[in-house]
Order: C-alpha cells, then structure tokens, then sequence
C-alpha cells in the first residue's frame, strides 16, 4: 500500500528536493511551507509519516508535533525531524514526541532509509 | 546532473530572496531588539540559507552561516547585546554571503574571510558583551557546536537489562535469567560460521518508545534484512492483562544474527532506539567466545545520548521521565556508535561547558611539527603565491586562452596553500594569557592591592611568533597596572569605587589586526604631570595644553618616568618605549587610553601574522619599494600640485581636506627633479590621516618578509625585505614609522624654532 509522507519546510529549495528524493511508487510526498499550513493538512487528509523542519514561520517543528500528538490518530505517528540542528541542541522536553533525527544536509540515501525504516508496516 | 542543477536553481533564487530579508531584518535589528517576531524572522531568514545551502552541498556558505546564524540566536535569546559593532559584522557577513552565493551562480567558490569568521566568533564566545538574560528562570543552552563529552558506554555483556521499573515489578525481574546469565548458560551452543559474523543481541525498547512513534519491529525488519536472524522474546515480562497499558511496550528481545557484515553495520542499525532503549551487542568467534565489539569510535562518535540534564518534567512519578532521543543521522554520523542507554539510576551526566568549534564534530587529531620546518613552509607557501601571481602576467599574452584555467586554478590552489599554512602558525592568544592570573595574584599580593582579573576573548587567534614575543611587554604593562595604575584599596574606598582593582586583558580582532588591551578602572595618567615632564625633556613645547593627544604618546618616548620613586614592581629600568619598541618590531602598535580616575587601557594592534603581506609596490627615484597594504587607506594622483606649507609642513589638499604630506624623495634624500605626476598614498598617523608621496604605483605584490640582518634592523622605516618576482630584492617601507620618524622632526624644528624665539617662559 502506498505511504504518504508530509514534509514541512519553509524552503522551497528543501522541499524540492526532499520530494525528489522520496518519492517512487510506494511513497507520495505532500509539501507545506510552514507548520501551520502543516498541521492544517494532518488534520484535512491522513498521512502516515510527517518529514519537518525545525524553524519554521507561523508554527516550528517542535510546536507542529506536540500538536500533533495531540490529534488521536496521530498519536503514533512517526515525526522525523530533518533539520540542520542537532537533537543536543535542543531542550529535552521539546523533543518528547519526535520520533527522530535526521540532521541536515543528509545524502539521498540516508534519508530514504531512516524513512523506510521508521513508516509503519 | 540536471535535477541538482535545478536544486542549485531554485537555491540560488531562494537565497537572494533570503538575503534581502536578512539585510532588512538586520538593518532594523536595533530599534526592534525587543520584537520578537522581528528577531524570529530574521534569525529564520540566515537558518533557512544556512539549511539549503547544505542541502545542495555548498558546505561553505552553509559553514559560515552557521555563524551567522548562531550570533542572531544569541541575540534572540538576549545574550548578546545589538549594538553597532553586532550590526556591522553581521551586515558585512551578509555582503560575503550575497558575494558567496552570487560566485557559486557563476561556477566557483569563493572562501569566507576569516577575519569576519572570527569577529563573529568572538561574539560567541566574548562574555563581556553579553548581558544577562532579563529572564533568568532557565538559562539558555549555549550555542553549540560540538556535543559534549560523551560519556559513552561500550555495549559490555555485564551491564544489566535496564531496570525501566515502572513496567515490571522486581520480583519478576529477578526471576528471569539476566542477559549476562543467559550468555554464560549457552555459549558451546552458538559458534560462528566461518566466514559469518554472528552477533548475539538484546533490545529492550523504552517503555515510552510507541509514544515517540517508535517502530521496533523497523529495527527487526532491519538486521533481517542483514542476515539469518533468530529473535526470541520472553512472554512472562508481559504483565497481567490488568496491569497491560497498550500503549507501552513491554517486550525485550533476543537476537541471534548470523550475517557477513560488521558490528559498524549494527551500530547504524540501532541509532533510532538506542536512546530510550536498552541495547546489547556481543559477538560470537568460532570457537564460541564471546567479545564485545567496541564501539566504532567511542572518543569520536557524538554522544546524540547525552543531552542537557534537565530539571525533571513535572509529570506523575509513576510515568518515567520521558528519555532523550538518540537518533541522530547525518552522512558523517552514520556510522556512529550505538548507545546503550546508562542505567536509568545513573543520573544524566551534567552538561559540561563545551567548547565551540565551527569545524567539526570531530575531535581533531594532532601532531607536532618543528617550529622551525613550519617557518621554511610558510615562507615556501608565500613564495609559490608569489610567483603564481607572476605567472598570472601570462595570461595578457595571445594564445593563453588553454592555460587560463590553469592559471587561475594555480592562482586558487597557491593562495589556499599559503593561507592553510599561515593558519597552522596561528595559536591562540589563551598561550600568553595564561601565564597572567599567575601574575597578577603574584603582584597583587606583592602590592597589596586587592586585583581582579578578567580575560576576554582568548581564543583570538595570533602567529605564534608575536605571541611568543609579547609576553614580556604584556607583564610589563600588567605591572605597571598595578603599580601605578590601581589605587590601594583605602584609596579606592574613599574615592567611592569597589575596594578590588579590575584588570582586563582583551583581545579581539580590528580590520585585519589583532587588538589585545590591557586595562585597569585605577586612578588614569597623570596628564600634568606628564605635560611638565614632557616640556622639561623639550619633547613637546612649552605651553603644550595637558588635553593635546600628544601628552600620551610621551610615555612610551625613552626615559619617561612620571613616578619619582622607583617601585620595587616596576621600577626595573626599563620604560615603555621598550614595550613600544617590542611591538613595533612586530609590525604592531601600541596606544594608550585614558580618563581621569576611570583608568588606563593600553592597546596593541597587531598583523595577524609576520610571515607575509598584502603590498603595494611603488617606485621613487628609480628604487622599489613595498608599502604594506594594510597602512595604505587610498592613493591619489598629486599633478604637479605645489605643497602649500602648514606650519613648515608640506600639506597638499585632498578633496578639500588638508593632508600634511611626506615627500619620500626628501626622507631617502633622493636628488633630481620629481615627475610631474606622483601619487599619494594615505595613511592614519595618531588619528590624522597624513601622505607620503611616491613617484609611482607599480601595482600589488604579495611579500614574504624577510627580516633585515642584524645592521639594517635598527632602520625604524623598513620593516623588512621581500624578494620580487624578477627576483629583485625591495626594501619593505614602515609607513607608520616614516611618518612618526617625519613628524617628530617636525615636531623638535618646531622646538627649536620657539626655543630660538625670545619666550617670557625661563624654563628650558
């Protein structure tokens, strides 16, 4: 069955490229400019993975998935965060519901499988 | 590649949208320091260049936003205070990107100056430039750079299954054998194949591992994918259907992985659990012995694990805290360690103050080198620069359309040579600090002042040859600090200041200079004094006001002493004008600031390096000479313009602003007529911005200097020599010693000339 993945990023240049990279014919990669716009989408259409940013305008990545922790069907929902920051760097409490890390810039590759590997069966 | 063209495309226009909005945010960040909406923006406008540039792999415009980045977030978290210095540095950080990114459009890259890398460094890092947060409920981390010291633990066969506690009760637990105990019961029964690694593994996920949206079985699914895997789980840590929370995850698997590759390929697959989870690796030879695979790089590997330690979260005592996330991916981390969690008793260890370094995450490898063989290579280096710009010439010549490329590859890989190595003879300026709190509790004690002593900025870099030179005059100046600067503490009380002195020694960068102050809040110069000294010894002239800026530079003349008497600290015969003369043999100098009963600072300037220089190569009475770059502020054509006279110095207009003028004909007593036309090169001589006339400009030349031997040393306007690419030797010209050397001949004409004149004063 085919996985839609939502990636949040507020660079267009990112989300081309993420999208380029992710997609094939198991996987959809549906792009949001902020975590607003993101959020809005997990709520408007089902998705099985959410891709984010860190920074963002209107709603961060962080913000973005505690509030979709908050959504019941989200509740297991794998949220990678791919960003240029570190997991160090950021408090502990904010990460609680991140499922995990990807820092950038990542090779094709490596992002592909840390998303294979992390989508549900 | 066409799709990365495209990726390089649309970064290209994204970030000249980016930078405009930078510039923007950056040209209002003063006035909407407090609007943090303003700060977020324009904080978000350098991550988000920084983020795509590392996307499309230009590293460097990616590196050197980072700090860019890192400085707006300081000022975002209000640990950096804006003011014009913040702004400047990071507008022209701004200008280098816009320059940067403009330069990968046209197909090359340029580097980042690294003296702007390093002025925003020290934003990061000078503490007396942050002000503390209004909020202090939570400091703020620091920015970070490096993850700090990992207290990483080899995945060992005796560390017990982490003991979650909340999930199981202990007396199920101790009815179970242990991993280790399982170990010991079956090791004849598991022999590796030959050929095959086999791996004996137990993962025991965070019971909070599914909330994170966590998938074990991805990991199961994995070392599948890897080999013939066996896994087992033992049912009875399942607790009673009553006690069941769905939601966690109460299993703990066992694995037996026979597979071709490696324990690094293991490490990799365990990054996104090894947080929360508990993870054990051992290896099983042939003969059925177990080892421990080491972790891949255990000094290396950044420790995802350990993360600031945290009041705990305010949550139910019954839900264990909530753990940090390890995975950390990136293609530099992908074959980092795997992390066994530390036995939850075990408190996080605390954050430790770690030390900022934009290079890596690595832990750099060092070796030693002989000082001396690092010298001939940066004078190889400088010479190859040399003569690669030589051979630029050839590239005016017809036909040289194939060797272009080359050429200016050449040109490239010949500068990069010569500032890589100029770098290794960088230290930082902390060598020589060092050694100074010593000092000064030596002196303090000694003179029974109470001293305080703050050091900023000491990772400034510097050659490590000035920095090895200005020991001495730096502990002379920090003794007269403390000998004539700072008050005793009784003098201090009744004077209203805190009863502790304050010596600071900063150092920090200026342009292309190094800046190291040495200052005390003590009692100021004593300007009277020095006036009436300094008329006494005819070094200025009688009448001179004490607000002159003349009045402080006549402490580092020879023989200055405004103390009468002699201190058992100081008084060791030796005057400023060595500590002056020291630094001027560096290239360097040295200025001092002061105000009446708020202290003294005095100031070293210093090139970054001794090794080479940027120069302007000039001609005068058919001799060439190099004029070093940096002392040249502008050069303007003289036509034949008559140098009206000054008060006996020549002065020549320069658009409208009247310039004293130092003919270089007349210093070198060259005869012969002038050329109608000559140039003036401007330079800063006390604040004041004076010529020198040359006869011609031959263009710019990079030199390597080459000291003048132990006779021509003493010549204070030559700094040095330099071979030329014809290989012609040329005199290095000290501008700032030519000018000082011509002012104050003036100066003692003037003298002379009141002297000579009948003056109601009788002193002389």
């Amino acid at each position: 069955m085919g996985k839609t993945i939502l990636h949040a990023d507020d660079s267009a240049a990112v989300r081309r490229w993420v999208a380029e990279q992710i997609t094939d014919a198991e996987t959809r990669v549906v792009s949001a400019a902020d975590g607003d716009i993101a959020l809005q989408m997990l709520i408007d259409q089902s998705f099985d993975l959410l891709l984010t940013d860190l920074e963002m305008p209107n709603l961060d990545g962080l913000s973005l998935a505690a509030a979709v922790r908050d959504i019941p069907e989200y509740r297991f929902l794998p949220i990678l965060i791919f960003s240029s920051k570190r997991p160090t760097e950021v408090e502990l409490e904010r990460r609680q519901f991140v499922t995990g890390w990807i820092v950038k810039p990542a090779d094709p590759e490596s992002l592909r499988r840390w998303i294979r590997r992390s989508l549900p069966r | 590649m066409s799709g990365d063209d495209r990726f390089r495309e649309m970064f290209f226009e994204e970030a000249r949208e980016l930078l405009l909005s930078l510039e923007e945010g950056l040209m209002e960040l003063e006035r909407r320091k407090d609007d943090r909406a303003h700060l977020d923006k324009t904080f978000r406008a350098a991550h988000s260049i920084k983020g795509a540039a590392a996307m499309v792999g230009m590293s460097g415009i990616a590196d050197f936003t980072h700090g860019v980045e890192a400085v707006l977030d300081k000022v975002r978290n209000k640990t950096l205070n804006v003011d014009s210095d913040v702004i400047s540095t990071l507008l022209e950080a701004r200008d280098h990107l816009a320059t940067a990114v403009e330069a990968e459009a046209a197909g090359f890259a340029i580097p980042a100056p690294i003296d702007l890398i390093k002025r925003l460094e020290i934003f990061l890092q000078d503490p007396a430039t942050i002000t503390p947060p209004p909020a202090p409920a939570r400091p703020k981390a620091p920015v970070i750079l490096l993850p700090p010291e990992p207290p990483i633990v080899a995945p060992t066969a005796k560390k017990p299954r982490a003991k979650k506690g909340a999930g199981t009760s202990p007396e199920a637990k101790a009815k179970k054998p242990t991993k280790k105990s399982a170990g010991a019961e079956t090791p004849s029964t598991l022999k590796a194949k030959p050929g095959l690694n086999l791996f004996r593994i137990s993962l025991r996920p965070g019971p909070e591992m599914l909330k994170r949206g966590v998938n074990p079985l991805g990991v199961l699914d994995e070392l599948r994918d890897l080999g013939s895997c066996k896994v087992t789980t033992d049912p009875d840590e399942i607790p009673s259907l009553a006690e069941l929370d769905p939601e966690r995850c109460f299993f703990t698997w066992n694995i037996e992985l026979e597979t071709a590759v490696g324990p690094d390929r293991l490490d990799d697959v365990f990054l996104f659990v090894a947080e929360d989870s508990t993870v054990t690796i051992e290896q099983i030879d042939e003969r059925g012995i177990i080892k421990i695979p080491p972790p891949a790089h255990e000094a290396v590997a950044p420790s995802p694990a350990v993360v600031a330690t945290k009041p705990k979260p305010l949550l139910s005592p019954l839900i264990p805290p909530k753990e940090p996330l390890t995975a950390i991916i990136s293609a530099s981390d992908l074959a980092a360690t795997i992390l066994p969690k530390p036995a939850p008793s075990k408190p996080p260890a605390p954050e430790a103050p770690r030390p900022l370094n934009t290079a890596s995450n690595k832990v750099p490898t060092r070796i030693r080198v002989d000082a001396g063989q690092l010298d001939d290579l940066v004078g190889l280096a400088g010479e190859l620069a040399v003569l690669s710009d030589n051979l630029q010439g050839l590239r005016e010549l017809e036909g040289s359309n194939t060797w272009i490329t080359t050429l200016e590859a050449l040109d490239r890989v010949s500068r990069l040579i010569r500032d890589t190595t100029l770098e290794l003879r960088m230290v930082p300026v902390e060598e020589l600090f060092s050694r100074f709190p010593r000092v000064v509790r030596d002196l303090a004690d000694r003179s029974g002042k109470e001293i305080e002593l703050r050091i900023v900025g000491q990772d400034t870099r510097l050659d490590r040859t000035i920095v090895e030179r200005l020991s001495e005059p730096m502990i002379h100046l920090i003794r007269n600090a403390v000998d004539h600067g700072l008050e005793t503490p009784e003098e201090r009380q009744a004077m209203g200041k805190p009863r502790m002195g304050r010596i600071t020694l900063q150092a920090g960068h200026e342009g292309d200079r190094v800046a190291l102050r040495i200052e005390e809040d003590g009692r100021g110069l004593n300007r009277e004094a020095i006036v009436k000294k300094g008329i006494a010894k005819g070094l200025v002239p009688i009448g001179t006001s004490v607000d002159d800026p003349r009045v402080d530079t006549l402490i580092f003349e020879p023989g200055f002493s405004t103390r009468d008497q002699v201190s058992e600290l100081s008084g060791r015969g030796v005057g400023l004008d060595v500590v002056r003369d020291a630094v001027r043999s560096l290239r360097g100098s040295l200025a001092v600031e002061s105000q009446p009963g708020k202290g003294t600072a005095f100031i070293f300037r210093l090139p970054l390096t001794l090794a080479l220089i940027d120069g302007l190569l000039v001609e005068t009475a058919g001799s060439r000479y190099v004029v070093p770059l940096a002392q040249v502020e502008e050069c303007v054509a003289l036509n034949g313009t008559q140098p009206a006279l000054s008060k006996g110095r020549p002065c020549v207009s320069v658009r409208g602003e009247l310039v004293p003028m130092v003919p270089l004909r007349s210093v070198f007593h060259c005869t012969g007529p002038a050329p109608l036309r000559q140039e003036l090169l401007l330079t800063r001589h006390a604040g004041q911005r004076v010529g020198v006339a040359v006869d011609k400009l031959l263009g710019r030349v990079q030199a390597v200097i080459q000291s003048l031997g132990e006779g021509l040393g003493v010549l204070g306007r030559f700094s040095g020599a330099t071979i030329l690419g014809d290989g012609s030797v040329s005199l290095i010209l000290d501008l700032a010693a030519l000018v000082a050397e011509s002012r104050a001949a003036d100066t003692q004409r003037a003298i002379q000339m009141q002297l000579s004149s009948p003056s109601p004063q009788p002193s002389a």
